[in-house]
Order: structure tokens, then C-alpha cells, then sequence
């Protein structure tokens, strides 16, 4: 049984179908990619499995339960996290807060880290661990500790964006072009820190449009076009694809 | 300085008890700001109902140590201690500023309608919830009876004794109160107080808990804060009733320094609360307590110093103008992302 | 019940026919009789009226004025029954008035005044506010319709258009501040030896604001100081600012102008911070309201007045004890100047003898010494109400008259 597996994805905004019925597996360990030009419909798809947009058709399933009609934090919650497009920081609160924020799922239920005392208040032993874990493997992140989010460089940003979604312990992070729209030496760095997440066995769902580094990291890639899926196979087998040379990397 | 004193005409303002006004009054407005600009600020939009919350919860309040004779436009008699109108009050309006939300914001949310249209469905119900208040409660002014409520000027009363230490504190109350002229009631103290306890707790709230944090995140994005876990509805659920009880205590320490409960009760409040918000600078905590005072300010200033109280408002609208055009973030806001 | 009571009507009818009112108001009349209204002997009886004569009336009816408008409406309900029951119009002819609701703004007001003359009343009376009387009136006026405040004592309200033409359509029989204030100040300075005073006043408002006026100008006569002047605006409900000031000046009164919700709060709040000497109001205290209200507060409260419930005059006993037992509670000045004002239009109607409103005009401007609950009422030149005002004092939660006998009230 695949971690995630989605069947016959159709989305829509409203007349405009992105998504023509897809279907794709992340297996448990693995990371796989998803790679397509700019409007292929990648940021839909994983809206779509956050539970942002709601499908008009197929089926969502992940860790054995059909996530199809679940609300986005419920989806969060249950270890399917993303780190969306463009970072997305809170660019109001400090570098700390966002960190705490990303562990806010793990603090209990609807109400609960609301009402209970301590809970309300203070991080749990093991979040706060978690927090000096990522300012471990983002040391820059421990220098701009108590800055807001919004001064910090893309690099940074999109640092601050894995380590917040990493506190939410997840067990499949989905990362949204996480190289968008940064200089090359951080394009790099983005992608040694994701081969570093895979190298400790972390389950990742990476979109790109930048195709000849998330071959180079990746297990298995399928390839969108115009919302539909025109090639899968184990990434080694696409880096030597004769069309995805052609399409993606040329 | 001298020139500043002749200038504003201070001369012959006495201080203490002008002060002591500012206080008292600026902690109403400042109690009624925070829920407006804790709405606001987690949903970008003006709660234009939050003054017919604020007069719901004075009935509330009202009937809560009144019985149901309120809704016959009576009330004969108040057999429990009067203060506890005030939870019951907040309590109350919490609940009215969720069912607000249900009924005013949140179908509207839901097909993500411009914030204008929120903005007018707010005044919508507002105008419907005074009606509601006329059919339930009558137009007639509703007041409990005369010695329900401690409103005497705190004196010294007969048979507390130097001797004793539990009585230092409030012969040195009533000797301060008769000493400087002060007009402090025991209603206005409880304003004074209950204002403070309740800034200080939701300031607590924004800042130091987990729930503050995922309302900060959820007034920077609803998107971000459902990626992260934040069940969103609930945030806005408990920001209403938070709100709500906010309105619902300053509305009830309103009327109980009054006695008058009608139902255009908090009306002038609606474009004062946002004076206020705009002032301080909007969605900022800390920017709604500033501008509640520094309004009442401007009011005792104008009736204490100078022959024009009638234009207090007049002034604080004046400033409002000119905040708006010189520094739209408000005295304490940051400049803002986008909201209306 | 109601049959008892058609039947002693018809039986006071009849006695009234035979004894003159003149000899009951001199000797008090015959202990069986009650006094009552109407059947004044200066005119004949009607002889050409018929049908239904429509007159409007323009009352507050809704919001926090109705407090006003409510006990007026009330009076005029009460002489209308008593108008037609005892055919004071003749065999064929009724008076009917027509009730509007003139709000508490001059629109309202205003809108009520143009329905009515659409309609066609011979005369209007109304409305409550002497502020929506200066916007109403002038369309009456125009219309050439006589039109009567009952509650508007504001200067200048009869001569408010500047043309004689038009003013002389308007009336009122409610004493003007200017009627009643002089000699209540006169009074309380003489009976108290009051020296200064701080005045506390809406400003906002044609009718408090006159009524300052008029006080400024007694106590000047008076010889008394006025050591500071305060404002507020309609709807205030705290008064702590103004009030921090006066009580520091330490006067020996406060002067109040205000409508009946402002001042319950102005006193109770200066009674509150401990202000306890004599508080000298206008006519806006004239109000059942100051003592369910404002509570033992209110003793201590100066207030002339056009009338009082406790008037020793026959006509006024007769008339608080029908309004009481109507209504279940006991006039107010409001109510009697109201219930007087419709009798006089009745009146106007019947000595004229005739349904068009120029001649009804005429016959209430010649209406002189005609007995009332107010005393004996005459118009003055400028239609203007002449009669003995009363100075009464708020003594154990009721109006009292004030006479020497409250000299050391405030010791
Ligand atoms: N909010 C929207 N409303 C309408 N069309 C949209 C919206 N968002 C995306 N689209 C369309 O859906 C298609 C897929 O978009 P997207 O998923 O953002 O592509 P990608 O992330 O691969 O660049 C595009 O054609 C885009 O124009
Ligand atoms: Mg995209």
C-alpha cells in the first residue's frame, strides 16, 4: 500500500479544467517528482491534496485513509504536509514563531491546546527539541532567531519554510518549486538540503520545473502536462528520456 | 513650557480628577476598541455590528441579574450582587458575536465575497439587532432600580477605624477622592479595573499562547494557517467570542455607570470605536488601548480646558482625518498588507 | 361600567346647563357637582357646525421622546371624549382628531404636518419639540391652518416666520421658559439667598438652549454670579467632566437646562459625587420620569412650572382625577397643557361656529380669561399663553410648592 496514492484527479476552476484525471503513487521512503512547465497544473495538485481545492472528481488517499473531503488542517494533522509555493512565511512574526507555528498541528485538537494550561502556553519538551533540531541543520536560521520572517533573504525563507514544516513531524512533505525564484548557489543549496532530508529516509512529493535537478534527487518522476500525465518511470529512466531531453531538459 | 500650559489653557484644569475621567472613560472606549480591532485584525474586515454586541450584552447582562421582567421593560428589583451582570454580559455577547458571524460573515467568507460586501451584511444585522432589542426589551429606557448600583462617590464611611488595616485602604481611597474633588464611584473603579484585568488577559492571549499565534497567523493568511494545521473556522469562531465578551463587559460597565439601557445604546459608539482603532492603528492591541485614552483625552480635554466641549467630537474627528492622510497605518500600526 | 359612566356625563351636562361655571369656579359650586370644562359663556351655542371636524395632532409617539408625547397624546384622547360626549360642538357636529407620530427629529415632524394638511384638518395641534416646531409650524402657517403648541416653550416660536401674516396662525399654550423661569429664579434666590451659580446647559438643542438664555437673563436681574457656564449635547449619559468642574467652584446652586433623560442623569450624578445643595432646572424636569428615575436624588430639585399636579384650582383636581382614573396614573404638565390645548382648538371651533380654519383662527386669538387646569387662560398679542406659573420644589419624591417654609431646606 502507497503512502499517498491519488486516482483519476480531475480539478476545476470553475469552466477551466486543470487537472484531466491523474493518477500517481508516492511510496513510503521514496521522493518522487513531479515536474512540468509554468500552468501544467503541479500547484494544483498539491492544493488539491492539502485540501485547499476540492476535486471534481477521483479520489485522495493517504496512509490508508481516503482523504478526499478533509479539511486542510485535518490533512496537516494527519503527517501530509506542504511547503507551498513562494515559501509563505509569516513575514509578521519572528523566525521562533514560525517555527512554532509549525508545530502547531501537534498540539492536540480542536480545542485542546487552547484550553489546557500548559499546553496553551508552553511548547512540549519534544517540540522544543524539534525547533533546535532545525536551527542545527539551518544555522543561519539560529542567527536571525528573533527577526522578523519577512526580513530575511529567499534562501532563507525558503530554509524557514522546510524547518517549519518539518515541526509538524510529517510523513510526507510535499515541497512546491522550492528552487523558485532564487540564485543559482541557493538553488543548489535547496537541493543538497532535500538530499539531505532523503538521505534520512524522509518521504517527499517534490514539484518542479527546474527538471534536471529533481531528477538528479529524485526516485521515481511522472511528468505533467496541460494537466494530464504524459510520462512516468523511475527518475534514472526519464534523465535519459530522448522527449523529456527534448521538453525539460534541453 | 509655560507657553505650552497658556497655549492649551490648562491653567485651570484640575488635574487629578480630569485625569481620573480620562481614565475611566478611556478604558470603556479602549474595552470596546480591542474586540473591534481583534476582528479586524484576524478577519480583515469591520465588525459594524460590534456596538449592537456591546448593547446585547448590557440586556444580557441586565436580565441576567434582573429576571425576565427586563422583557416587560422592567426591572423592579435586582436580588443577586450586581457584578454579575458583568460575566454574564460577556458571556452573552460572545455568543450573539458568534451567531454575528454565522449570520453575517461566515456564508459570505465561504464565497470568499469581496470584503465590502461583509462590510455592508455587518451593518445589515446591526441595523436588524437593535430591532430585534426595540421588539424584546421595548424603546423605552430600561434602568434598575436606583439602589441597585453603587454609584456614590467613594467616601468614608461611618465606623471603619485607622486601627484596623483591612479600612487603611479605603479611608485613604475616600480621603483622596474628597481631597482632589474626584467623581470615582465604585462603578467607575470597577471600569477602571475590570478594563485592565481583561487588556492585560487578551494581550496574554495574542502573544503568549498558542491560540494567539494561530490567530496572528490566520490575520496574515487563512491559506498559510490551514496548511499549518490551524483548524481556521474555530479561529474565527473563538476570535468572535472573544469579541464578543470584550463588548459585552464594556457594555455592560457602560450602563451600569449610566443606568440607561436603550436600545440605540453604543450607536455613537460604532464610528468613536473606529476613530479609535484608526487612531491607534488598525488591528493593533496595543494601537486600540492608546487610541481609547488618548480620544478620551481629547473629550475631557475639550469640556476641561476650553468653552467648546460640543466639538470634542469635532476634534477627534479632525485628528481622525488627518491620521488617515498623514499616516494610515495609525500611530502604532505597521504599514499594512492589504485589507479593507 | 361604561354605561355609569355615559350616564353621569349626561347628568353633569344637564347641571351644567343649569348652573353657570362662573358660580362653581367662585364658591367651589355645590358639593355634588365636579367642575368641568368647556361651556364657557362668552360665546353662544354653535349652530351652523356638522359632521366630523378633523384636527391633527403631532406627537413624539416612538423613542425616548414618547415619555413626552405619550402623556400628551393621552390628554388630548381625554378631552376629545370629553368634547363629543357633552355635544360642547353642538347636536350635529364632533371634533376628531388625528393622531401622527412626529418622531423626535423636524423631519418626522414635518411629514406629519404635511399629511395632516393634505388630509385637510381645520387646525393642528403639535408638535412635542420646540425644535420640530420651528421646522412644522411655518408649513401649517403657509397653508393658512391655525396650529397650536402644546409643549413648546422655546422664544419665539409664535413670531418665528418674521411675517405677521404668517405668524399670526401660530399659538401655543404652554408657558414659555420666559414665562416661568424669571419668577422661579426670583423665588429660589429670595427664599434660599443664593449668590452664585454654575449652569449646566444642552447646547445643541433650540429648547435648552433658549431656556439658558432665559436663565442668564433672571439671574442677571436676580444679582446673582454665575461662576461657570457648562455645556453638554443631546444624548450624553455622563456628565463626570462638567461636573468635576462645578463642584470645585463650590456654587451655592446649579442651573440645569436639559430634556427630562439628561437631567435624571445630571442629578442623580451630581447627588453622586456628593453635590447635595439646590439644583434650579428648566422645564424639561417637568416629567413624572425625574422621580421613578432619579429616586430621592431629585429632592432638592427647583422647577417652575406652567402647572402641578397638586395645583389647589378645581378645574385641575377634576382633571387629574379623570386622567387618573383613564390611565392609571396621574397627569403630568405635559398632559394638562395638551388636554387644555384641546379644549381651546374646541373652543376656537365653537365660537366661531364654523369649520374653516381662518375663522378659527380668530376665535382663538380673542379667547381671554378662559377657566382651565392652568388657571384662567388668555392668549396675549402675540398668542402667547398668560397664566399663573407655579415654583415647586422636589420634597420626599414629589412635586411641593415652594414657599418660605423650604428657607433651611438645604442646611
Ligand atoms: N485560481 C485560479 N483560477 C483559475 N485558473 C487557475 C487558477 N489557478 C491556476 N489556474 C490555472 O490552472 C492551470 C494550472 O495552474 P497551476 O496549478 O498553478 O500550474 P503550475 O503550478 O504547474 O504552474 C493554469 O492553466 C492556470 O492558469
Ligand atoms: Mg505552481
Amino acid at each position: 500500500m502507497a503512502l499517498l496514492s491519488v486516482t483519476d484527479l480531475e480539478v476545476r476552476y470553475g469552466m477551466i479544467l486543470a487537472l484531466r484525471g491523474i493518477s500517481f503513487k508516492v511510496e513510503n521512503g521514496q521522493v518522487v517528482c513531479l515536474i512540468g512547465a509554468n500552468g501544467a497544473g503541479k500547484s494544483t495538485t498539491l492544493n488539491t491534496i492539502s485540501g485547499l481545492l476540492k476535486p471534481y472528481a477521483g479520489k485522495i488517499e493517504f496512509d490508508g485513509r481516503d482523504i478526499t473531503k478533509w479539511r486542510p488542517d485535518r490533512i496537516c494533522k494527519a503527517g501530509l504536509v506542504q511547503v507551498p509555493e513562494g515559501r509563505q512565511v509569516i513575514a509578521t512574526m519572528s523566525v521562533q514563531e514560525n517555527l512554532e507555528m509549525g508545530a502547531y498541528a501537534r498540539s492536540g485538537g480542536w480545542l485542546g491546546p487552547y484550553l489546557h494550561p500548559q499546553k496553551a502556553r508552553k511548547l512540549s519538551e519534544e517540540q522544543r527539541y524539534d525547533i533546535e533540531m532545525v536551527f542545527k541543520r539551518f544555522p543561519r536560521l539560529q542567527e536571525r532567531r528573533y527577526q522578523k520572517a519577512g526580513s530575511l533573504s529567499g534562501g532563507e525563507q525558503q530554509m524557514l519554510a522546510v524547518g517549519r514544516a518539518l515541526l509538524a513531524r510529517p510523513k510526507l512533505m510535499m515541497l512546491d518549486e522550492p528552487s523558485m525564484g532564487l540564485a543559482p548557489v541557493l538553488v543548489n543549496e535547496v537541493f543538497s538540503i532535500i538530499k539531505d532530508l532523503k538521505a534520512e529516509g524522509k518521504t517527499i512529493l517534490l514539484v518542479e520545473q527546474n527538471a534536471r535537478k529533481a531528477l538528479e534527487v529524485a526516485d521515481y518522476a511522472y511528468v505533467l502536462e496541460r494537466g494530464q500525465i504524459i510520462k512516468s518511470g523511475p527518475a534514472e529512466t526519464l534523465r535519459n528520456d530522448e522527449q523529456v531531453i527534448a521538453a525539460y531538459l534541453g | 513650557m509655560d507657553f505650552l500650559i497658556d497655549f492649551f489653557n490648562l491653567n485651570d484644569v484640575q488635574w487629578v480628577p480630569q485625569i481620573v475621567n480620562i481614565i475611566w472613560n478611556g478604558s470603556l472606549y479602549s474595552l470596546f476598541a480591542l474586540g473591534y480591532a481583534l476582528i479586524f485584525s484576524v478577519l480583515g474586515v469591520l465588525n459594524l455590528a460590534h456596538s449592537a454586541i456591546f448593547m446585547w450584552g448590557a440586556y444580557v447582562g441586565l436580565w441576567a441579574v434582573c429576571g425576565n421582567t427586563v422583557f416587560d421593560g422592567q426591572c423592579p428589583a435586582v436580588d443577586v450582587p450586581v457584578w454579575w451582570a458583568i460575566p454574564a454580559a460577556m458571556i452573552g455577547g460572545g455568543i450573539i458575536a458568534i451567531l454575528v458571524d454565522r449570520i453575517a460573515f461566515y456564508p459570505l467568507r465561504q464565497r470568499n465575497a469581496p470584503r465590502l460586501s461583509q462590510l455592508i451584511s455587518s451593518i445589515g444585522i446591526a441595523i436588524m439587532m437593535v430591532a430585534i432589542a426595540e421588539l424584546v426589551f421595548g424603546k423605552e429606557r430600561l434602568s434598575m432600580p436606583l439602589d441597585a448600583i453603587p454609584r456614590r462617590n467613594f467616601d468614608i464611611p461611618d465606623g471603619l477605624s485607622i486601627e484596623n488595616p483591612l479600612d487603611i485602604g479605603r479611608i485613604g481611597l475616600g480621603m483622596y477622592v474628597a481631597e482632589f474633588n474626584i467623581l470615582l464611584t465604585p462603578v467607575r473603579l470597577q471600569i477602571i479595573v475590570v478594563s485592565l484585568i481583561l487588556m492585560i488577559f487578551l494581550g496574554f492571549i495574542v502573544t503568549q499562547t498558542r491560540l494567539g499565534q494561530g490567530m496572528r497567523t490566520v490575520a496574515f493568511s487563512e491559506r498559510v494557517s490551514s496548511l499549518l494545521g490551524v483548524h481556521v473556522d474555530n479561529i474565527y469562531m473563538i476570535a468572535f467570542f472573544i469579541s464578543g465578551a470584550l463588548a459585552g463587559a464594556a457594555g455592560m460597565l457602560y450602563t451600569l455607570n449610566s443606568n440607561v439601557f436603550l436600545p440605540s445604546t453604543g450607536s455613537e459608539l460604532t464610528l468613536k470605536g473606529l476613530t479609535v482603532i484608526v487612531l491607534g492603528g488598525l488591528g493593533s492591541i496595543r494601537g486600540a488601548v492608546l487610541g481609547g485614552y488618548l480620544v478620551a483625552a481629547i473629550e475631557v480635554y475639550m469640556v476641561a480646558a476650553t468653552d467648546y466641549g460640543g466639538l470634542a467630537d469635532a476634534v477627534v474627528f479632525f485628528l481622525f482625518f488627518l491620521v488617515l492622510m498623514f499616516r494610515p497605518q495609525g500611530i502604532l500600526g505597521q504599514p499594512l498588507p492589504d485589507r479593507a | 361600567m361604561k354605561q355609569r359612566f355615559k350616564i353621569v356625563v349626561c347628568l353633569l351636562l344637564i347641571a351644567t346647563l343649569v348652573l353657570p361655571l362662573s358660580a362653581m369656579a367662585q364658591d367651589g359650586g355645590d358639593e355634588e357637582e365636579t367642575p368641568r370644562m368647556g361651556f364657557w359663556e362668552e360665546c353662544a351655542d354653535p349652530a351652523n357646525l356638522s359632521g366630523e371636524i378633523p384636527i391633527g395632532v403631532v406627537f413624539g409617539l416612538t423613542g425616548s421622546i414618547a415619555q413626552y408625547g405619550e402623556p400628551q397624546a393621552n390628554g388630548v384622547r381625554l378631552a376629545e371624549q370629553e368634547i363629543n360626549e357633552s355635544g360642547y360642538l353642538g347636536e350635529e357636529a364632533t371634533v376628531t382628531f388625528v393622531y401622527e407620530d412626529g418622531g423626535s427629529d423636524r423631519e418626522t415632524s414635518i411629514a406629519a404636518f404635511e399629511k395632516l394638511i393634505n388630509e385637510g384638518v381645520v387646525a393642528i395641534i403639535g408638535p412635542t419639540l420646540s425644535s420640530q416646531a420651528f421646522g412644522a409650524d411655518p408649513l401649517a402657517a403657509d397653508a393658512g391652518i391655525p396650529v397650536m403648541g402644546v409643549s413648546n416653550t422655546a422664544a419665539g416660536i409664535t413670531t418665528m416666520t418674521g411675517d405677521p401674516e404668517l405668524d399670526q396662525f401660530i399659538f401655543r399654550d404652554s408657558l414659555p421658559e420666559s414665562g416661568v423661569i424669571p419668577g422661579t429664579v426670583a423665588t429660589a434666590v429670595e427664599i434660599l439667598g443664593i449668590e452664585d451659580v454654575a449652569i449646566l446647559y444642552g447646547n445643541d438643542d433650540d429648547f435648552t438652549a433658549s431656556g439658558y438664555e432665559v436663565f442668564v437673563d433672571a439671574l442677571e436681574e436676580a444679582g446673582v454670579e454665575i461662576l461657570l457656564e457648562e455645556t453638554f449635547s443631546r444624548g450624553d449619559v455622563d456628565f463626570s467632566v462638567q461636573l468635576t468642574k462645578i463642584i470645585e467652584q463650590d456654587p451655592d446652586a446649579l442651573v440645569v437646562s436639559a430634556l427630562i433623560a439628561e437631567a435624571v442623569q445630571i442629578v442623580t450624578q451630581a447627588r453622586q459625587a456628593g453635590y447635595d445643595g439646590p439644583i434650579i432646572g428648566g422645564n424639561g424636569f417637568n416629567s413624572p420620569a425625574l422621580f421613578t428615575d432619579a429616586g430621592e436624588d431629585a429632592n432638592g430639585v427647583i422647577v417652575g412650572a406652567a402647572w402641578n399636579v397638586g395645583n389647589p384650582n378645581e378645574l385641575s383636581e377634576a382633571f387629574v382625577e379623570k386622567y387618573t382614573e383613564a390611565y392609571g396614573n396621574p397627569p403630568d404638565q405635559f398632559a394638562t397643557q395638551s388636554y387644555v390645548g384641546a379644549w381651546l382648538m374646541a373652543t376656537a371651533v365653537r365660537c366661531a361656529d364654523s369649520a374653516d380654519p381662518a375663522d378659527i383662527r380668530d376665535a382663538l386669538a380673542s379667547i381671554q380669561d378662559f377657566p382651565s387646569p392652568l388657571g384662567l387662560f388668555s392668549f396675549d398679542e402675540d398668542r402667547n399663553p398668560v397664566h399663573d406659573p407655579v415654583v415647586q420644589i422636589v420634597d420626599d419624591g414629589a412635586f411641593a410648592v415652594f414657599d418660605e417654609s423650604y428657607a433651611n431646606y438645604f442646611d
